[in-house]
């Protein structure tokens, strides 16, 4: 995994090229190498009984690929959908199988060439539900950044877990409805 | 030139485990009384074959143990030996044996079978070989190292005279006098002289025969042994004289003199030799699911002639659209129907390229019924039917393993002892049928035996005992018989080891609903049990009917619809645990609301508004209630799982002609949360009064 | 180029003389048991056949003496690929016309070195 770091011939610092999208103002990025396309978003099929940042799945060339909100995902408020609104298709290695999975983000901003020097490491917020989905953060022309771990983002488990609260969620309104 | 015999490795495990299965099959044929010569010639060529293939490339142990193998094969097809069932029985446990150092070998493990070592005592018992002749054997079939003997670098120049009087036939076996003195010429200086003494006349001369006699000298420092080698192929024809010229003799050190393979310098040779012989790796793993297969050259041509009509056709159409005007309208559609035949046929025949005869999975059985009802004292004549009815070759291999319970159970609990058959009137013989064939689109697969059948009394009891069954509800004899497809159940009181628990059903029921199949059993009191599994013909591809909930589309799989129809208000009833069912001819059918399960908007306002879709899971029959019927189409099975994962109620998904994804239904699934939940309420909920 | 054909009813001995006589610069058809061989050779022209003796239909012998039986085949060299060392097999195989044999089992340099022998 390490032909990801560029390593600078005359000072052998080591950096990595993000690409950088903007969420409810706040700018996040995720390693260039992982991103397989940027498309602009397009209506998808719903999956039953998923939280509702699990938009649904989309055709991408003859592949199924599940489309997420990143924004619903993290918890930021809703906002309509619009003609900046992006879908960021990531492709990583999640237990040795590839997958693809679409983020659903606000707007693209650009790439940056970020040093690891710079990276600060993401500070413990108390709840440790495992390794957590921020890969530290990096100032870039005076504003934070925030960097996320693209495979950790498509840790499934998390969607397991989520799923079973939903069910109860819709039993228990059905019952109610009967 | 280095060549590496590691890459054929994987041909010649296949190769043992096709002739393992050949030399089971015809063992089955084996009967001591009347002995057929061409089963033993056929066993015996199959141990001939693998101790070859093991010796070619360095499987040297069990070289070794399948020499005894072919040993004692060889005697009995020579008549040495008469054919008794102990050498039967060794044989079966042989193959066993084999299997097992098969998948050793594959996966690169060099550790032997335990009962390899007595398996072989067993084998020397019956050729009654003591451990002096054993060697001898041995080492005649030991690995002929090349007889490089050690030369002496300073030994001189040795000159040898040597007399060849070719047998008169050795041109009619192909050699060639020049050949060999090719050879010798290899060695050394060499000086021909023919010696034509010994040609008849001209009219007594047989063109073929050879009448010419040489004398020739060699000046070589190679042993007599190297010498004779050259002339090993017509050395019993012909005579050949070999003396060393006594002028030079007395400088030979005495040593050197005799180079005839003693034991001892055999062995420094075989040394030398045995880093070229040990067994070599396999890198790649090889399980029992193999990843290779094999094609009947029909099938490729077939597919081959396809492709070439799909590139006219497409040909065609560019040529279409290049100049496109509205007149080639019609043209353009013919094409396009054209394209549309021709991509469905080689949708076919790509799909029968992975079918293979379902044989593959039955092959098995006949040993395994022959070793169980032995073991149970039971009589069983096994009758298989459909052998060659084809399916996909994931299929067949997730087969293997429910067929194989099937039938265990069958033999174990299904199948009386003689005494109690004779008891209820029954023929001494129990009668086990198999039977495969295909049926509108899916594969069905019948495991039926004339056996007592189900004892629904023991399994109801069973059920209500493990919570499975409610004590005051009423079951059918089909719903007491679906009880034991239950996970946790059993019935037997001993955990025999022929088919374990009961547990069995729950997973086989699994596995086959995991490759969208389904299975139903028929029992009848007293005259035996039927197993029927259903599956389809391929994984991949299905006849889907699209249906509409709210403003989505759904796909249902057709292999499992029976009918829909439009209900009308009324016609529903609300059982006392608020299920809803409708009836149906003489059923009463329950209602699932598939918008409720799925968790979306409908547009109905009543159930008479939209469309129920009466399906089938295992015996028993569920209405879905659907806004709207869609077209009917063949869906290609996108996975899910692949970049997502398994979603419940879901069995995969596939892409529409508009390009947009819909979701096929898993009809299982569905039924199983509305019953789990349905069982989940009702203990929630205080009884309703009747 | 020299042809030979291989006739033995293993395939992985049929691969393993293929690959390795093809190395060596051969023309290598393979058979895969007498009735085959026999039938390939008469509709092919080979300058040497090696064949295995233990075979399903037709066995090595019969098809050496059948070879012999066809002129095109009667000075051609055939070696026979036996696992016996005894002499009965090679006096049985000379005798139905062999040239000679090479003992199973047989590593590829021994393959190579006994065809160069009938076929310089």
């Amino acid at each position: 995994m390490d032909n990801r770091t560029l390593t600078d011939i005359d000072t052998g610092e080591k950096s990595t090229q993000f690409l950088t999208f903007i969420m409810a103002d706040e700018e996040y990025g995720v390693e260039i190498l992982d991103v397989q396309e940027i498309r602009g978003w397009e209506p998808c099929t719903e999956i039953p009984n998923m939280p509702e940042y699990v938009k649904g799945v989309i055709n991408l060339r003859g592949t199924i690929v599940p489309i997420v909100d990143l924004r619903q995902k993290f918890g930021l408020n809703n906002i309509e959908y619009s003609a900046t609104t992006v879908v960021i298709v990531v492709m990583v290695l999640v237990e040795g199988k590839s997958k693809v999975m679409g983020l659903v983000v606000d707007a693209v901003s650009d790439v940056h060439t970020i040093s690891h020097h710079d990276i600060n490491l993401p500070p413990q917020l108390g709840q440790s539900d495992g390794p957590s989905v921020i890969r530290g953060l990096v100032s870039i022309n005076n504003k934070m950044v925030v960097l996320l771990s693209s495979s950790l983002l498509l840790d499934l488990e998390q969607f397991k877990n989520m799923e079973q609260i939903n069910t109860h969620r819709t039993e228990h309104a059905i019952a109610v409805n009967d | 030139m280095d060549i590496d015999l590691k890459q054929f490795h994987h041909v010649f495990i296949e190769e043992c485990v096709e002739g393992l299965e050949v030399m089971e099959t015809e063992l089955l044929k084996l009967n001591p009384g009347a002995v057929d010569s061409e089963v033993i010639n056929t066993i015996f060529r199959v141990a001939h074959s693998i101790k070859g293939g093991a010796g070619t490339f360095g499987f040297n142990q069990l070289t070794e143990f399948t020499h005894v193998a072919e040993a004692l094969l060889d005697d009995l097809r020579a008549g040495k030996l008469t054919l008794i069932d102990g050498h039967i029985s060794l044989f079966f446990k042989t193959v066993d044996c084999l299997r097992e150092w098969i998948l050793r070998l594959a996966s690169d493990s060099e550790s032997i079978p335990e009962e390899a070592e007595a398996l072989k005592l067993q084998y020397n018992s019956f050729l009654q070989v003591d451990e002096y002749q054993q060697q001898i054997l041995a080492s005649n079939d030991e690995i002929t190292p090349e007889v490089v003997l050690p030369i002496v670098n300073h030994l001189e120049d040795g000159y040898w005279l040597i007399n060849f009087i070719p047998g008169k036939d050795i041109l009619k076996q192909g050699n060639e006098p020049r050949l060999m003195f090719a050879e010798l010429q290899d060695m050394g200086e060499l000086k021909v002289t023919p010696k034509l003494t010994a040609i008849p006349r001209w009219s007594d001369v047989l063109p073929e025969d050879i009448y010419v006699s040489w004398d020739l000298e060699l000046i070589s420092q190679v042993s007599e042994l190297q010498i004779k080698e050259a002339f090993e192929w017509v050395e019993d024809d012909s005579t050949i004289t070999i003396t060393h010229s006594s002028a030079i003799q007395a400088v030979i050190p005495a040593s050197c003199q005799n180079i005839v393979p003693t034991a001892d310098n055999k062995e420094s040779t075989l040394a030398v030799l045995s880093t070229q012989v040990s067994p070599q790796k396999i890198t790649n793993n090889k399980s029992t699911e193999t990843s290779s297969i094999r094609v009947s050259i029909d099938k490729v041509d077939a597919l081959i002639n396809m492709v070439g009509e799909l590139v006219i056709t497409q040909a065609m159409l560019g040529e279409l659209g290049q100049d496109f005007s509205a007149d080639k309208l019609s043209a353009l559609k013919k094409g396009l129907i054209q394209l549309s035949q021709h991509t469905r046929e080689m949708q076919d025949s790509v799909m029968k390229i992975r079918m293979l005869p379902i044989q593959f999975a039955f092959n098995r059985i006949p040993r395994m019924v022959r070793d169980l009802s032995e073991q149970l004292g039971k009589n069983v004549l096994l009758r298989m039917h459909g052998e060659e009815t084809e399916l996909d070759k994931i299929m067949l291999e997730k087969l293997s393993d429910p067929i194989v319970h099937l039938v265990r159970n069958a033999l174990d609990h299904g199948i009386e002892t003689i005494e109690e058959r004779k008891l209820t009137g029954k023929s001494d013989v129990a009668c086990l049928d198999i039977s495969a064939f295909h049926q509108g689109g899916e594969i069905i697969v019948e495991i039926r035996d004339d056996g007592r059948g189900l004892n629904r009394a023991k399994i109801h009891a069973k059920a209500i005992e493990k919570g499975i069954a409610k004590e005051d509800q009423h079951y059918s004899h089909s719903q007491i018989d679906e009880l034991i497809f239950a996970p946790g159940f059993s019935t037997v009181e001993t955990v025999s080891d022929i088919s374990g628990r009961g547990v069995g059903m729950d997973v086989v029921k699994k596995n086959i609903e995991s490759l969208g199949g389904d299975i139903q059993v028929e029992s009848n009191d007293g005259e035996g049990s039927c197993f029927s599994i259903r599956l389809p013909l391929t994984l991949s591809i299905m006849d889907g009917q699209l249906i509409k909930i709210g403003n989505k589309t759904y796909v249902l799989p057709i292999m499992s619809i029976i009918e829909s129809l439009q209900l009308k208000d009324g016609m529903v009833t609300k059982l006392a645990d608020q299920t809803e069912v409708f009836k149906l001819r003489d059923e009463f059918i329950p209602i699932i609301r598939l918008y409720q399960v799925l968790n979306h908007e409908t547009s109905l306002e009543r159930i008479s508004d939209g469309l129920l879709v009466v399906v089938e899971s295992g015996a028993n029959k569920y209405g879905l209630l659907v806004d709207d019927l869609a077209a009917q189409q063949q869906v290609v099975i996108k996975n899910l799982e692949d970049n997502f994962m398994k979603v419940s109620c879901v069995s995969g998904a596939t892409i529409l002609g508009n390009g947009t994804v819909a979701l096929i239904l898993d009809i299982t699934d569905i039924i199983k949360r509305i019953t789990s939940k349905q069982y989940l309420q009702q203990s929630q909920r205080s009884p309703v009064a009747a | 180029m020299k042809r030979i054909l291989a006739v033995d009813d293993s395939l992985s001995i049929r691969e393993m003389v293929q690959f390795t006589l093809k190395q060596a610069g051969y023309h290598v058809d393979a058979a895969v048991d007498g009735v085959d061989g026999l039938a390939k050779a008469k509709t092919g022209q080979f300058d040497l056949i090696i064949s295995d003796i233990n075979m399903p239909r037709m066995d090595g012998i019969s098809l050496i003496r059948h070879l012999r039986n066809e002129s095109t085949y009667k000075f051609t060299p055939i070696l026979m690929l036996t696992t016996e060392s005894g002499s009965d097999i090679k006096m049985t195989g000379k005798s139905a016309g062999a040239t000679g044999w090479i003992v199973k089992p047989f590593n590829p340099e021994k393959l190579i070195a006994t065809v160069q022998k009938v076929l310089r």
